[in-house]
C-alpha cells in the first residue's frame, strides 16, 4: 500500500515558493530519507502531509486521505516529531506523555501501560518522574520518539532527529528508528541534511533543494549518475617550471581543462589518465613531486547536488 | 470534545498550579478583603441609622473609607491586569516552545486548542471572583447579623458575571496579542499599552475632542446648562468605548438600586426625582445598553484572535 503520496504538491509565501511541484510516492514500511540543506522545503513538505499547513496547489495523500479534509483520521495514525520538540518543561517526561495520549483519546488504563513499555523502549524509564526541563537534548528527543509511538502509529514524520546529538546520542536515536521500523513496520519519513547518517538508515533518499526533488532513488544508484557525468579530476606538482608542464598536459587528448590552483595542476579528464601524465611529464624531464586521482566521496556528490541549483 | 476538555482540564492544571497564579490569587485575597473588610466596618458602625431599604451588602463594593478605594474600582484598575496575565502568553509561548506544534499534530480540531485556552481562564476567572465575593459575603453576614436580601443576592451575582465579563475581555486581547505577536514580551507590552490607553488617555482624547467640538470661547458659555450638557453628553459617549467606563457605569447601576439615569441630568430635572429604589429587572434594562457593547466587545475580540489562530502559521522557524 501507498502510504505517502505527493502529486504536484507546491507551496508558496508569498513571491517565495517554499514547495515547487513536488511528486514522490513512499511505500508502506520503508524507510525514506528526504535530503537537504536547511531551508529547502522539508519542513513545509511536512506540513502539508499533516495537514498543518494548506498547499498553495497540488495534492498531498498520506494512507489515500487527504490531510486537510480528513485531518483528524490523517492524525490519528501518522505521528510529527518536529525539529524543535517542545514538551512542557514543568512536568515530568510522564505527565507530557499522559497529555499527549489524553488528546488521542486512549483510555486510562491503556495508555498508562504503554507508557512505561515505550519509556523502557528508549531508556528513560529511571527519568520517568522527572521535569523535562532537567533533560539534556538527546534525552529530549528519546522522549520524543516515545511520544510520537505513544499513538501507534503507521507513519511517522522525523525532522532532522539527530540534529544536535553527540555521536553516542546519535547512535541510539538512529538505532531506536531501524527497530521501530523493523520491528512495528512502521513507514519512517525522515528528513535530514545529516548525509551519512540518513545514509545509515535509509534504503532510499529524495534529494531535495530548493523546494525542488533532484533525484531519487537508492543510494547506490544516485551515488553512480552523479559520477557518471563527473570528471576525473586529476591533482599534479612538479618542482619547477610549472608553466611549461601546463602546456605539455594540455595536449593530452583526454583533457578537458587544465588550471593552476596554489601550486598545484589541476586537470579535468574524461577518464584516468594518470599513466599518461607521468610519462610525458618524465619524458620532458620533470621531477613530479605529486600525483593523486581526487575520488568522489558520497559527501560529495550530495555537494553536487546541493550545489548545482 | 475530547480535545477541547482535555486542553481545557490541562489549562486549568496549569493556573492554578504555577507561581504566576499563586501571587495573583494572593494579591487578589489580599487587596479584596483588606477593602472590603473596611468599608464593611465603616458601614456597620452606621448601620443602625440605615433603613432596611439600604442595601448594606451592596455598600460592600461601593463603599469607599477613604483609605482605600471601593471594591468595584479595584476590579476596574486591577481586572485588566488580571485577565492580560492569564491571556498575554497563552499562544506565542506555546509556538516558541515547540509545543504548539506538538498538540495540533494529534487527533483533534485546531479550535479546540484555542476554545480550550479561553474556557480555562474564564473558569479560573470566575472562581477568582466567586470566591473573593463569597468571602466578602460571609465577612458581611458576621458584622451586619443577618443573610442579604433575594435582591441583593441576585444583584451581587450578577456583579460577579460582570467582573468575570470585564476580566475575561482582557484576557481576550492578551490572547489576541499572544497571536499577533510571536515574542511574550511584545505581547505583554502590547496588552498593557491597551489597558493604559483605556484608563488614563481616553480621558485626554476625550476632552480633545469636547474642546474641538464645543470650545467654550464666552465665560458665559460655562453658565449655560444646555451647552455643559451637551459637552458632558459628548464626553461619556467617546468614554464609553473604554471598557473601564462600561464596568463602571454597569456595576454602579447595578449596585445602586436608586440610579435610575445614567446620562447627564440637567438641572431642573433632578428636583423632581424620588429616590426610590427600583427592582433588579428594572436596574438591568438600564444598564443594558451598556453590557451589550461590552458583550460585543468580547466576541469580537474572541472572533479575532479565533480567525488569526485558525490561519496562523504554525511552524516558529523559517520556511
Amino acid at each position: 500500500m501507498v502510504a505517502i503520496e505527493a502529486i504536484n504538491l507546491t507551496k508558496k509565501y508569498g513571491e517565495i515558493v517554499a514547495v515547487d511541484n513536488l511528486n514522490l510516492l513512499i511505500e508502506e514500511g520503508e524507510i525514506f530519507g528526504f535530503l537537504g540543506p536547511n531551508g529547502s522545503g522539508k519542513t513545509t513538505t511536512i506540513l502539508m502531509f499533516m495537514g498543518l499547513t494548506e498547499p498553495t496547489s497540488g495534492e498531498a495523500k498520506v494512507f489515500n486521505l487527504n490531510p486537510l479534509k480528513d485531518s483528524l483520521k490523517v492524525r490519528r495514525i501518522v505521528s510529527y516529531l518536529p525539529e524543535n520538540i517542545g514538551f512542557y518543561e514543568d512536568l515530568t517526561a510522564k505527565q507530557n506523555l499522559e497529555y499527549v495520549a489524553k488528546l488521542n483519546g486512549i483510555p486510562y488504563n491503556e495508555y498508562s501501560k504503554r507508557i512505561k513499555e515505550l519509556l523502557e523502549i528508549v531508556g528513560l524509564s529511571q527519568e520517568m518522574n522527572r521535569k523535562v526541563g532537567e533533560f539534556s537534548r538527546g534525552m529530549k528527543q528519546r522522549l520524543g520518539i516515545a511520544e510520537v509511538l505513544l499513538k501507534d502509529p503507521k507513519l511517522i514524520f522525523l525532522d532532522e532527529p539527530t540534529l544536535g546529538l553527540d555521536p553516542e546520542a546519535t547512535e541510539l536515536v538512529l538505532n531506536l528508528i531501524e527497530k521501530i521500523n523493523k520491528e512495528k513496520g512502521i513507514t519512517i519519513f525522515l528528513s535530514s541534511h545529516l548525509l551519512h547518517q540518513v545514509q545509515r538508515v535509509c534504503k532510499r533518499v529524495g534529494i531535495f533543494v530548493k523546494g525542488k526533488l533532484l533525484a531519487e532513488g537508492t543510494i547506490d544508484r544516485l551515488g553512480k549518475e552523479k559520477l557518471k557525468e563527473a570528471y576525473f579530476n586529476i591533482e599534479v606538482k612538479v618542482l619547477e617550471k610549472m608553466e611549461e608542464a601546463l602546456e605539455i598536459i594540455k595536449k593530452i587528448d583526454e583533457v578537458k581543462n587544465v588550471e593552476i590552483k596554489d601550486d598545484l595542476i589541476i586537470i579535468k579528464a574524461e577518464n584516468d589518465i594518470r599513466p599518461k601524465i607521468a610519462k610525458k611529464l618524465i619524458e620532458e624531464n620533470f621531477s613530479i613531486l605529486h600525483l593523486r586521482l581526487k575520488e568522489y566521496t558520497l559527501d560529495e556528490i550530495y555537494k553536487q547536488y546541493f550545489e548545482e541549483e | 470534545m475530547v480535545g477541547l476538555i482535555t486542553v481545557c482540564i490541562k489549562e486549568l492544571k496549569d493556573n492554578f498550579l504555577s507561581k504566576r497564579f499563586i501571587i495573583v490569587f494572593l494579591l487578589i485575597y489580599l487587596v479584596g478583603i483588606s477593602t472590603a473588610t473596611l468599608s464593611i466596618q465603616a458601614i456597620a458602625s452606621v448601620a443602625y441609622s440605615l433603613s432596611s431599604e439600604s442595601f448594606l451588602f451592596l455598600r460592600i463594593f461601593t463603599s469607599t473609607t477613604g483609605l482605600l478605594p471601593a471594591f468595584i474600582f479595584f476590579v476596574s484598575y486591577f481586572g485588566p491586569i488580571i485577565g492580560i496575565l492569564f491571556g498575554f502568553d497563552a499562544i506565542n509561548s506555546e509556538l516558541s516552545s515547540g509545543t504548539l506544534t506538538k498538540v495540533l499534530s494529534q487527533p483533534i480540531h485546531r479550535d479546540s486548542f484555542i476554545n480550550g485556552k479561553f474556557l480555562a481562564g474564564l473558569i479560573t476567572i470566575s472562581i477568582i471572583y466567586g470566591s473573593i465575593t463569597g468571602i466578602l459575603i460571609g465577612i458581611g453576614i458576621y458584622y451586619f447579623g443577618g443573610p442579604p436580601t433575594l435582591d441583593e443576592f441576585l444583584r451581587i451575582l450578577f456583579f460577579i458575571g460582570l467582573c468575570v465579563l470585564y476580566t475575561v475581555f482582557w484576557m481576550n486581547i492578551g490572547i489576541l496579542f499572544s497571536i499577533v505577536f510571536k515574542k511574550v514580551a511584545t505581547s505583554a507590552l502590547a496588552s498593557v499599552a491597551v489597558w493604559l490607553f483605556f484608563t488614563f488617555f481616553i480621558f485626554l482624547i476625550a476632552n480633545f475632542i469636547v474642546n474641538i467640538a464645543f470650545p467654550i470661547t464666552d465665560p458665559t458659555l460655562l453658565f449655560n446648562e444646555e451647552f455643559l450638557a451637551k459637552r458632558q453628553e459628548l464626553q461619556q459617549m467617546i468614554l464609553q468605548f473604554s471598557p473601564e467606563q462600561l464596568f463602571e457605569i454597569v456595576t454602579i447601576v447595578i449596585l445602586t438600586p436608586t440610579i435610575r439615569t445614567i446620562s447627564p441630568i440637567i438641572g431642573m430635572e433632578t428636583s423632581r426625582i424620588i429616590p426610590n429604589p427600583l427592582p433588579i429587572d428594572q436596574s438591568i434594562i438600564i444598564a443594558l445598553p451598556y453590557l451589550m457593547i461590552l458583550i460585543i466587545m468580547i466576541f469580537i475580540c474572541f472572533a479575532i484572535s479565533y480567525i488569526l489562530f485558525m490561519k496562523q502559521e504554525i511552524r516558529s522557524g523559517a520556511i
